[in-house]
């Protein structure tokens, strides 16, 4: 491959942060077992409750990832350019894997604390919800070849499926809730009672969550890149044949 | 035995169709996708072992109202997305949607056409089965009635509204009655939840003050305010 | 199980989630190099006998 200046800084660049995300991601672990001791005394704290410091930032990154989503499809609509549709495929990608990692640790948590695996509770329906719109976003995508009307209309679903989001979020204060509230971003004075050792694991965690998502977001868009480049020298060089009969399958709609 | 037998070539035939589905798997996604929206309308709908606070209230007459409530809004949604699919079916069928978007009309526009027609298709439904529903649960159609008619409309409006854009969307695919469930059912529960729980309030002897107390029905406005609009202003995308 | 062993499967899904992407990532790109390299670019191969 060509060594140009551009994509050797920027490989550099990518490199650099999936240091930095592993890095603290080792570093989160320690503080997880060995500095936030708080709460092992108190009653249903102890080894369970540190599932809560992957859970909640692994919450954090799936609606960030969405609101990535979001945000490239809007831009995506107005601009038509490909890098847009590029990031919001790999950030919907990416939010359905921590979505799913959410609803994972979120049961095995519940089933001690709770007494129970699952409670239709606001903010569990709601990720459900969540999670299930981009699965049918992602199988929308994986129907239409074309890539420009595949990325118009995965946009209009990514758009509208996020807007579900805050109307189900404020229906939290008609809903019955279980669900604790703790330290988030947008809110990190609410520590619901952590002592300095737990704050520091669960932040440290958050950013590690925070980074490997921007590692893997530059990789997907990096691959998407990659596969739009090898389409186009492959049908360059005549040997589109698989391309071309996928599209084909595609256009009988209008003549039927 | 040399030639195969029925059942032998009956099974190859299962087979291959077996076999399609795991290279496509286009037939089971969204069946699996249905099974699971519809579940989670229906926990929320009926009531669970879990549910203690309603347990000692004790009323079997809201239990009652859940339920009911609860199978007139899923025999809408089933009835409205089987409507809906068939949104563009004419131009299609007839390679009409190129002249239909020569129409001297804004997107928003035709938009708002195809959603009329759905919103009448579905208000016709839902004036035969509400009557049917009096009268097969001998509910009692009193003051409640009025603010029903109010809640169906709100809800009609939202479930039209998505229904309609994503019924657009899925007519650009080469599966359009599969992928429509798929991409509908997820963004319509919050409307459905707040429709069967307001509906229910009101069989259970609600009146207009309980309504607008409730928090569904802000949560109901919203929707469809919100969505209403996007739904509209995202239309033209589809189109192209 | 006990709440440490529960704690471990946590822990277990959230890594092997993580690493499985990871890994998908790096099959994905593998599979586009590998497609790349076997276009006729720089050997004068003809197209046909592909």
């Amino acid at each position: 491959m060509a060594a140009q200046p551009s994509t050797s800084r920027s490989s550099r660049n990518l490199r650099v942060l999936g240091v930095a995300a592993w890095g603290l991601l080792g570093l989160s672990l320690i503080f997880i077992f060995f500095v936030a001791r708080e709460a092992d005394d108190y009653p249903g704290g102890g080894p369970l409750q540190r599932i809560f410091y992957f859970h909640v930032p692994s919450a954090w990154v799936a609606y960030l990832a969405f609101a990535v989503v979001f945000i490239s499809s809007i831009a995506y609509l107005r601009t038509a350019e490909r890098r847009w549709d590029l990031l919001a495929h790999g950030s919907a990608e990416i939010g359905v894997l921590f979505t799913s990692l959410v609803l994972i640790t979120g049961p095995i948590w519940a089933r001690p604390a709770w007494g129970t695996w699952w409670q239709w509770d606001a903010r569990l329906t709601s990720t459900l919800i969540l999670w299930l719109t981009y699965l049918g976003y992602l199988f929308l995508r994986s129907l239409t070849r074309d890539p420009a009307r595949s990325g118009r209309l995965a946009a209009v679903v990514g758009i509208v499926g996020f807007l579900d989001v805050p109307i189900v979020h404020f229906s939290v204060r008609w809903w019955r809730t279980l669900h604790p509230s703790g330290p988030t971003p947008a809110d990190p004075t609410n520590s619901s009672g952590l002592g300095a050792g737990e704050l520091l694991a669960f932040f440290t965690a958050l950013i590690a969550f925070t980074l490997l998502f921007a590692w893997f977001l530059a990789m997907r868009v990096r691959i998407g890149r990659l596969a739009d480049e090898v389409d186009r020298l492959e049908i360059d060089a005549g040997r589109a044949s698989r391309v071309l009969t996928t599209e084909a399958t595609e256009v009988p709609v209008a003549g039927t | 035995m040399g030639e195969p037998g029925f059942v032998a070539k009956t099974l190859l035939l299962t087979r291959k169709d077996l076999r399609i589905e795991m290279r496509a798997r286009d037939t089971l996604v969204p069946m699996l996708a249905f099974t699971f929206a519809v579940t989670l309308l229906l926990a929320f709908t009926l009531p669970t072992t879990g549910d203690n606070e309603r347990a000692i209230a004790g009323a079997s007459a809201t239990t009652v109202a859940d339920v009911l409530a609860g199978f007139f809004w899923i025999t809408i949604l089933f009835a409205g997305l089987v409507g809906f699919a068939r949104t563009f079916e004419t131009e299609q069928a007839e390679g009409a949607i190129d002249s239909l978007l020569l129409v001297p009309l804004d997107r928003s526009g035709l938009f708002l056409a195809k959603a009329l027609a759905n919103l009448t298709f579905i208000v016709i439904v839902e004036a035969f089965l509400l009557p049917l529903f009096v009268l097969l649960f001998t509910l009692d159609a009193g003051p409640g009635l009025v603010p029903l008619v109010l809640v169906i409309l709100l809800v009609d409006v939202g479930f039209v509204a998505v229904g309609t854009l994503f019924a657009s969307v899925a007519a650009q695919t080469s599966s359009r009655e599969l992928i429509l469930p798929v991409l509908a059912l997820p963004a319509l529960i919050p409307v459905f939840i707040a429709g069967v729980d307001l509906t229910s309030d009101l069989i259970a002897g609600g009146s207009f003050g309980t309504l607008v107390e409730a928090g569904w029905f802000g949560v109901l406005i919203a929707f469809d305010v919100i969505l209403g609009i996007t739904a509209a202003l995202v239309f033209e995308f589809v189109l192209e | 199980m006990s709440g440490f062993g529960w704690m471990l499967v946590a822990f277990g899904c959230v890594g092997a989630g993580i690493a499985g992407y990871l890994f998908s990532l790096v099959v994905r790109e593998r599979r586009l190099e590998n497609r790349l390299k076997a276009l006729p670019l720089n050997t004068p191969r003809h197209p046909a006998d592909s």
